[in-house]
C-alpha cells in the first residue's frame, strides 16, 4: 500500500511539473517545476526498489542528487544574468540567448 | 508494514502534492520556490519512509535545506519587484519548518517500532540486529534533526534582526 500512495504522489508531482513548464511563463517558475519532475523520479526510483528488493534505482537516485543540484544552480545563475535589471521575467521576451 | 507508515506516507504526498500545486500557481517566483521547499522536504521523509535513509536525509538536508536558504538570499537581489520582496520569508521559518520535520520524525521513529532498517543495512553483509539499527538510526536522526533547527533558528533570528534595521527584507 505505501509503494502505491508513492507512485500515486510522484504521479501527481511529474503531472504538475509538466503543467507548470506549459502554462507558466516565468523562467523560475518553469525551473521549479522541473524540480518537481525530478523530485517524482526519485521518489519512483526508491520505491521501485522498496517494491522488487533491489537497489539500483537507489543508485540512480544518489548520481541523479548531483545533476540536480548542479542544475538548480547553473540554471539559476543563467536566469540572474539575463534577467539582472529587468523589471519583468517572461521567458517569451527573452531573445538574448537565441542562436 | 505498519498502518502508521501507510498513514504517514499519505500525510507525506499529501504535503508534496499540496507544495506541487502552489509551486504552478504560486503568486511570484519567491512563493513557487518556497513551496518547492515544502515539496521536496516532504518528498525527502516520503524517501526515508520507504527506507532509503541516507537519499532521504540528503534530500532533506542538501536539496531542500541548503539549496532553499542560498537560492532564497540570492533571489532577495532579483529585480521581481516590491511585492515578491515582501513575501519572502525570514530562515526562521526554515528552523521552525525543520522543528515541524523533527517532530515528524520523532513520531515516526518512536511509534513505528517494525521501522525497515533500510536497503543499505539489508545489502550490507554485516549488517547488525535490526531493532539495534532502528534505534540507532532514530537517535542519529534526531541528533541531526535538532543541531540542524537550532542553527537554522540561530541564523534567522541574526539575519531577521539584520533585516529589521534594513527595512524588513530577509
Amino acid at each position: 500500500m505505501m509503494v502505491q500512495i508513492a507512485f500515486l504522489a510522484a504521479s501527481a508531482l511529474v503531472f504538475l511539473g509538466i503543467s507548470g513548464v506549459i502554462l507558466r511563463r516565468n523562467p523560475v517558475v518553469m525551473l521549479v517545476s522541473i524540480e518537481l519532475i525530478l523530485n517524482a523520479a526519485n521518489i519512483i526510483l526508491v520505491a521501485s526498489d522498496r517494491m522488487h528488493g533491489t537497489t539500483d534505482g537507489s543508485l540512480f537516485v544518489l548520481l541523479l542528487m548531483p545533476v540536480i543540484i548542479l542544475e538548480i544552480l547553473v540554471a539559476f545563475a543563467i536566469l540572474i544574468a539575463l534577467f539582472r535589471g529587468e523589471s519583468n521575467a517572461d521567458v517569451d521576451e527573452l531573445s538574448s540567448m537565441s542562436g | 508494514m505498519s498502518l502508521l507508515s501507510t498513514i504517514l506516507m499519505a500525510l507525506f504526498g499529501l504535503v508534496a502534492t499540496g507544495g506541487a500545486i502552489a509551486v504552478v500557481w504560486g503568486r511570484d517566483p519567491i512563493q513557487s520556490i518556497t513551496a518547492l521547499f515544502v515539496t521536496m522536504a516532504a518528498v525527502g521523509l516520503m524517501l526515508i519512509t520507504l527506507g532509503a535513509y541516507v537519499i532521504g536525509l540528503i534530500q532533506l538536508f542538501i536539496l531542500s535545506g541548503v539549496l532553499f536558504v542560498l537560492i532564497i538570499r540570492k533571489a532577495v537581489w532579483l529585480p521581481w519587484g516590491e511585492r515578491s520582496r515582501d513575501s519572502i520569508p525570514s530562515t526562521s521559518t526554515f528552523g521552525w519548518i525543520l522543528l515541524i520535520v523533527l517532530l515528524l520524525m520523532l513520531l515516526n521513529s518512536v511509534f513505528q517500532t517494525e521501522m525497515d532498517p533500510g536497503m543499505y543495512a539489508e545489502s550490507m553483509p554485516s549488517a547488525p540486529d535490526e531493532s539495534t539499527i532502528n534505534w540507532w538510526y532514530a537517535l542519529g536522526l534526531l541528533i541531526i534533526l535538532a543541531i540542524a533547527a537550532l542553527v537554522a533558528m540561530r541564523i534567522g533570528w541574526n539575519k531577521s534582526a539584520e533585516a529589521g534595521d534594513r527595512g524588513g527584507i530577509a
